[in-house]
């Protein structure tokens, strides 16, 4: 009987120990660290920017732009080509709110040296702008550093030279794997899977050996090991321009797409599997045109969706996609016709000339010429606070664009910043629903930035045009 | 018969007294002598002579050396006598014609009890002078080894010297006890060039039992000769070899119910006093020699007297003990090796030998909650002591008592790098076995399924478990437990003193038992509940319950000081308990249980029963994580569950060797034998391993980084991030992600548990969170101040084999500007930082101190201060030191900073080091006694 209590007993609490179930499978921790960075912009607290295309040598300067709400102290260095040489650093403050230039060129000319400026406070934001007498190029910097990055608006065409500058600032080395789209689908390179990027350095790829005569090309650049901060640098006779990376999105707000008599277009690829649709509003100063072109692209295939014939400019758009697609707008001399001939980019040796050499080559033609290639990321999220660096340059003009694409009006507050406190120069506007406004800088005194805050969600961009050429310049959210 | 002519000479007589009353039959033995004998001197403080040797001039003299001077000089030899020794009346005429012929200095009687046993034939002994008579107790006298030889020392009893030899020698060393000095005697003789014989033809009768000096009289007085004969060479490893031997004889004998603590201390320390007149005596021994150390070795026996005598009682303590129906008969030595007995403890020896072979060469394996015992016994016990806990970022919390014990072993083995890890992981593996059995043997269960359950207990998938889980402690308390329920059901001896002794060792071994894993201390008593419960009429199993009861609270007073902060439940509760059952062990299992149950007849049955009930509850145990129980609370469940299945092996193998019964009862114990054979083998695969079953080492090879660059380890720590199974010992979680602070040199077992987080750990906790979330990208900057030099990923963070927490940290590490990659491969991924400098202690010059023990030390910088990456405590000094809001600010003008002791905490491990003693002197008295 007691043999029998306790049989039961244990067969009792042996069931119970075997029905009982593990722990749930541990799925890592939370560190909010993704593949695909999420919009990233200024933060109130320190921060890290990226700015992967930094040249200072004897033709070409940088200015690196630094915009903040708050005092800080900023420390810019600039990275030494020759592995395991220490940066060089430099440290200033601002008084916030405030911004301020740097001129790399007044600090080393070594050409090429990737910045990374760290701030010690924020809001704040950071830009670089190349410049010489015949080219401006540059954008916003990057601060949020995830594994995937996609980047479109590249070509190999007759011409133009598409490159990727991968900066790896950190310590430890990383390892990329860059995939290629183009009009053929996904364009495989062997050379491109396992790239190394040895720690605080840089590589840049020439995209012109291993894709050549690609029309469209997009990549994306994926970290299997470390973390690169990728720029598309897309070269042609006329002007260089870069942007970097983004993520996708299912709209995307350019504030301004046309600069400096450049014909603009918008490059978009398909994030997911499938086919996506995509529409575009054109916002003007007067008014928008919605739906004013809408495009079904393929997965894995870059589309270049053409712009200039929807509207006059100056206008900004606004695009809607079914899925995420990543995007950028590229600006391109715009394409001579000939009757009956077909529409192309112009080409030095038939189309277009100097106007030292029209008489001589077309002497029935008297065309202007145009200087410039600009390019930029999309806004994936409106907001209404911006803190925007910006740059002005002697014969060039400088115009910060606002996009609202509400449906209601909204209200804006533009506040300059600069190395000294302004006395005026505020505007409060309004802007209409559905309508862009630009802001013209004054060139040479003294401003660095704009604070833009808005009783509504509004997008900011600048673009800058003029004898050096034309840039096109994301405008950085207050998060 | 000897043909030997015979010279008269003239020989005068010594007698040296002790006060043993037995002066006046020695004298009148001494003057029947057929030797006409001269002078007879008394020597000591004999008070009353009542009788004289007849023809002989009787003087007194208080020495030997002033009674060789009174004796006449026609005297040739000297015939030195001890009161009692009463020798046959050719005794000495034998002597001198033995040493006429063999032109000895000095000759040896043979020396017989008055019960005809052989005492002494001469003497051999080893290098360290420890005499070897070569005779069995009681072996009788039957000529065996009548043969005039060279030996290495004579009896004391009786001998024979030549005078002029005496005197040259300087005499009998007085300082010495009667054994030791004739021994002295010898060995300077010998390096004179002197023959010393023994004359077996001499026969003196001598009663052992009236006269004995003080054993560590002898010791010293062995020292002590060792030292004055031996050249410089042969000292330098003698006397430390002869410590060394003397400590072990110490200890073991202790397990042999023998105290031999006090000798020892006596005998080293007398020699300490007196060693400037051993030096002085030493001169003299030696000044004028004829021959080397070589002519002493000649006469000795190889290896230690001591070694072999200790294994010898070592091995019939074990035989003994060892159960066996016969067991009596190992006495028989032809017989030995053919016993059960014998045979049975062999197997486990070897068993033991195979399955913890690798600790002797590696020590325990440094994984999870394993890590190797910390380097210095002494710093440890400080530590455990009411010191400072080094675990993460330092505490003043009390380390668990399991640090006490590794502080024990290390002190016992001289800090010895691996053999107390060896002693305490192979120890303990016998000890679970050696203690199955004789709990087993409670209810008659013999040798042979003791040592199947033995194995099975400590080897078995239970015990595989809680090595796996790398709980060191409850490992280690396998081999306490048996033996903790042995002392409890066993029956107590008649007499109060018997019953003190056994509540002594009861508190003794449930001390042990919650030392080594705190949730078993309150285990037996449920466990005996149960027993009891199930044999209620049995007064004996209840008395066994109280016995329980008295133990546990004992035995927790026997963890002060840390039973007094410790949390049962923390403990219980932290991590989460879930036991991976593999179907074929648990079938295996099952069979066993169930036959125990069915084909155990009466008793054991019952016993069988309560196996299989301890077995599922254990098994319950060992899966209750949903119940909000841990992992300690699992393996401790293992620990029944393991006992449970033993005690149902045991019986199934009983009955099946007994082959106790027929019909269905012979099929169900067949059933169970497959079972048995089944978790037989099982247990055995954890030989394979040679680490008890302990996993592989992970840390040691994952932090030999830090020792890349010399004296960067001493000052530094490393942060160890990813899946928390594989950080060593407790980790914090931080947003999901586990991870924790070891030395750089290494973590040690101190710091294996982790405190309440402090203010620094605290500190350390929010730079995390911004290296985490972004809000910097220089982590080596953020986290400089804590120390942290490197920092390593556990596990695979890329690749195929890619752990989702291991990547994560990865992440956040890969993306920081003042971190340098120390490594490519995806395992165990390290950064070092690029800011200089970093220390746990750094002045405010900028100087690291290193941690060496339990303290930091460098240059002294009068004026400066030293900043101690420590949680801030009032205890870092020397005062006045200033505890800053997260660490500790201490003047750096004595180039040390140490912790002051936790007085509270202190004075009561020092009563509960009071308390072992006297416990243990009351259980092996009590033992002792008949």
């Amino acid at each position: 009987m007691r043999r029998a209590l306790l049989v039961l007993l244990a067969g009792f609490a042996t069931v119970i120990g075997v029905i009982q179930v593990g722990p749930s499978p541990d799925e890592g921790p939370v560190f909010g660290t993704v593949d695909i960075a999420e919009p990233d912009g200024a933060v109130a607290k320190p921060s890290v920017w990226y700015c992967p295309w930094v040249e200072a040598g004897d033709v070409v300067d940088t200015d690196i732009l630094v915009a903040t709400d708050v005092d800080v102290d900023v420390s810019l260095s600039l990275l030494d080509p020759l592995t395991n040489e220490a940066p060089t650093v430099t440290g200033y403050s601002i008084v916030g709110s405030g911004a301020a230039g740097v001129d790399t060129g007044d600090l080393l000319r070594r050409g090429e040296s990737p910045a990374l400026v760290e701030i010690s406070d924020g809001p704040a934001s950071v830009a670089s702008l190349e410049w010489a007498d015949a080219l401006i190029s540059g954008d916003r910097c990057i601060v949020s550093v995830p594994k995937v990055w996609y980047l479109t608006g590249g070509s190999t065409r007759t011409g133009t030279l598409t490159e990727l500058r991968l900066f790896n600032p950190f310590a430890d080395n990383a390892e990329v794997t860059i995939t290629a789209y183009s009009e053929f689908g996904v364009d495989l390179v062997a050379e491109l899977d396992g790239l190394d990027v040895a720690g605080r350095s840089w590589t840049t790829v020439n995209m012109e050996p291993y894709l050549p005569f690609r029309d469209e090309l997009a990549f994306t650049v994926t970290s299997t090991k470390g973390l690169v901060i990728p720029v598309i640098v897309r070269t042609d006779d006329r002007g260089e321009a870069m942007w970097p990376g983004s993520a996708p999105s299912e709209t995307w707000d350019f504030p301004i797409v046309t600069t400096g008599g450049l014909e603009p277009f918008i490059a978009v690829l398909s994030a997911g599997g499938d086919e996506v649709v995509v529409s575009v509003d054109i916002l003007t100063e007067d008014g928008s045109v919605r739906n004013a072109r809408e495009v079904t692209i393929d997965s894995k295939v870059p589309t270049l969706i053409p712009l200039s014939d929807l509207a006059a400019p100056p206008f900004g758009v606004r695009l809607r996609a079914t899925s995420p697609i990543a995007a950028s707008v590229i600006a391109v001399v715009p394409v001579v016709e000939f009757d009956g001939g077909e529409g192309e980019l112009p080409d030095d040796d038939t189309t277009t000339s100097t106007i030292e050499d029209l008489t001589t080559t077309i002497p029935e033609t008297e065309e202007i010429f145009i200087r410039g290639l600009a390019g930029t990321i999309g806004i994936a999220r409106p907001s209404s606070g911006w803190i925007v660096p910006i740059d002005t340059l002697p014969q060039n003009e400088t115009t910060m664009w606002i996009l609202n694409a509400s449906g209601d009006a909204v209200t804006v507050e533009v506040v300059p910043l600069g190395e000294v406190e302004f006395h005026g120069g505020e505007l409060t506007l309004t802007i209409e629903p559905g309508s862009i406004h630009g802001i013209e800088v004054d060139v040479g005194i003294g401003i660095f930035g704009y604070r833009v805050t808005a009783d509504g969600p509004v997008s900011v961009a600048w673009e800058m045009a003029g004898e050096r050429g034309a840039v096109l310049v994301a405008g950085v959210p207050d998060q | 018969m000897s043909m030997t002519q015979t010279r008269q000479a003239s020989v005068a007589a010594v007698v040296v007294t002790d006060d043993s009353g037995r002066l006046d039959a020695t004298l009148t033995a001494v003057d029947q002598q057929v030797y006409g004998l001269g002078d007879v001197v008394v020597v000591g403080m004999a008070t009353t002579i009542r009788a004289a040797a007849g023809g002989a001039r009787l003087t007194i003299s208080q020495t030997v050396a002033e009674a060789v001077e009174t004796i006449g000089t026609s005297a040739e030899f000297l015939w030195i006598v001890a009161e009692g020794a009463i020798p046959k009346p050719d005794a000495l005429s034998a002597a001198i014609r033995d040493a006429d012929r063999t032109q000895a200095g000095i000759v040896g009687s043979k020396i017989i009890g008055a019960d005809g046993s052989l005492i002494s034939v001469g003497l051999v002994t080893d290098a360290f002078g420890v005499p070897y008579s070569g005779l069995d107790p009681s072996e009788l006298d039957q000529g065996q080894y009548d043969v005039v030889r060279d030996v290495a020392a004579v009896s004391g009893i009786a001998l024979l010297v030549r005078r002029d030899l005496l005197a040259g020698l300087g005499g009998v060393d007085a300082l010495m006890a009667r054994r030791a000095a004739s021994i002295d005697l010898a060995q300077r003789a010998r390096l004179k060039g002197a023959r010393i014989t023994v004359s077996p033809a001499s026969e003196v009768i001598y009663d052992t039992e009236a006269h004995t000096d003080a054993r560590w009289r002898e010791e010293a007085g062995r020292i002590r000769g060792m030292i004055k004969v031996y050249s410089p060479l042969t000292l330098v490893w003698a006397v430390p070899l002869d410590f060394f031997l003397g400590f072990v004889e110490m200890i073991v004998s202790i397990f042999l119910g023998r105290w031999y603590g006090f000798d020892f201390v006596k005998s080293w320390g007398w020699n300490v006093v007196h060693f400037p007149n051993t030096v002085g005596a030493r001169r003299r021994a030696r000044a004028g020699r004829v021959v080397g150390d070589e002519e002493l070795f000649r006469f000795q026996r190889r290896g230690s007297v001591k070694v072999a005598r200790l294994s010898s009682d070592s091995m019939s303590a074990l035989r003994s003990r060892l159960p066996g129906d016969d067991r009596l008969s190992v006495e028989s030595i032809g017989d030995e090796i053919r016993q059960p007995a014998f045979v049975v403890g062999a197997f486990a020896v070897l068993f033991v030998l195979m399955a913890a072979r690798n600790l002797w060469s590696d020590g325990f394996p440094a994984v999870g909650f394993t890590l190797p015992l910390p380097t210095s016994g002494s710093d440890v016990l400080n530590a455990y002591a009411g010191g400072w806990n080094p675990a993460g970022l330092g505490s003043a919390d009390a380390l668990r008592p399991l640090l006490a014990v590794a502080g024990v072993a290390k002190m016992i083995t001289l800090n010895a790098a691996t053999l107390p890890e060896y002693l305490l992981g192979a120890g303990a593996m016998l000890a679970g076995i050696w203690g199955m059995m004789r709990f087993l043997r409670t209810w008659s269960v013999s040798a042979a399924p003791g040592l199947i359950a033995g194995i099975v207990y400590v080897a078995g998938p239970a015990a595989q478990g809680i090595a796996g889980n790398t709980h060191l402690g409850t490992l280690l308390a396998l081999g306490v437990l048996p033996w903790v329920l042995r002392l409890v059901v066993k029956p107590v001896a008649d007499g109060s003193w018997a019953f003190l002794s056994r509540i002594a060792a009861v508190i003794l071994t449930f001390g042990l038992l919650g030392a080594l894993s705190p949730l078993l201390l309150i285990v037996p008593a449920p466990v005996i509940f149960i027993y009891a419960f199930f044999r209620f009429t049995n007064g004996d199993a209840w008395r066994a319950f109280i016995l329980s009861l008295v133990g546990i609270a004992g035995g927790a007073m026997l963890l002060s000081p840390w039973i007094w902060s410790a949390s049962f439940t923390r403990i219980a509760r932290q991590g989460y308990a879930y036991w991976h059952l593999s179907s074929i062990v648990a079938l295996a299992a099952a069979v066993v249980l169930v036959a125990a149950v069915l084909a155990g007849r009466r008793t054991l049955g019952l016993i069988a029963g309560w196996g299989a009930l301890l077995a599922g509850i254990g098994l319950l145990g060992s899966r209750a994580g949903d119940f909000g129980y841990g992992t300690e609370f699992e393996s401790a469940a293992l620990a029944v569950m393991s006992l449970g299945v033993a005690i149902a092996i045991g019986v199934v193998a009983q009955s099946v060797t007994a082959l106790d019964g027929g019909g269905w009862r012979r099929f169900v114990m067949g059933t169970g034998a497959v079972g048995v054979l089944f978790l037989v083998v099982a247990s055995l695969t954890i030989i394979l391993g040679g680490r008890i079953g302990l996993p592989g080492d992970r840390f040691t090879s994952a932090f030999e980084f830090a020792f890349a660059t010399e004296g960067q380890a001493e000052i530094s720590r490393i942060l160890v991030v990813g899946p928390p199974e594989l950080l060593p010992g407790d980790s914090r979680v931080i947003k999901g992600g586990a991870y924790r602070v070891v030395s750089a040199s290494g973590p040690d077992l101190g710091e294996a548990r982790l405190a309440d987080p402090l203010e620094l750990d605290e500190r350390l906790e929010e730079r995390l969170a911004m290296v985490i979330s972004g809000d910097t990208k220089r982590a080596g900057g953020e986290l400089a101040m804590f120390g942290i030099r490197w920092i390593v990923v556990m596990g695979d963070s890329r690749g195929q084999n890619t752990d989702p927490a291991s990547a994560a940290w990865r992440d956040v590490f890969a993306g920081q500007l003042d971190l340098l990659p120390l490594t490519a491969a995806a395992e165990n991924a390290v950064w070092v930082t690029d800011i200089n400098p970093v220390s746990r202690a750094l002045t405010t010059a900028g100087s690291a101190w290193p941690r060496e023990g339990w303290t930091y030390q460098g240059e002294p910088e009068p004026g400066r201060r030293v900043f101690i990456a420590e949680n801030p405590d009032d205890g870092w000094g020397p005062n006045p030191g200033l505890t800053t809001e997260s660490m500790n600010e201490i003047a750096a003008d004595d180039g040390i900073v140490v912790y002051t002791p936790n007085q509270g905490a202190r004075t009561q491990a020092v009563f509960v080091l009071v308390f072992i003693v006297l416990l243990t002197g009351l259980a092996m008295w009590g033992r002792s006694r008949p």
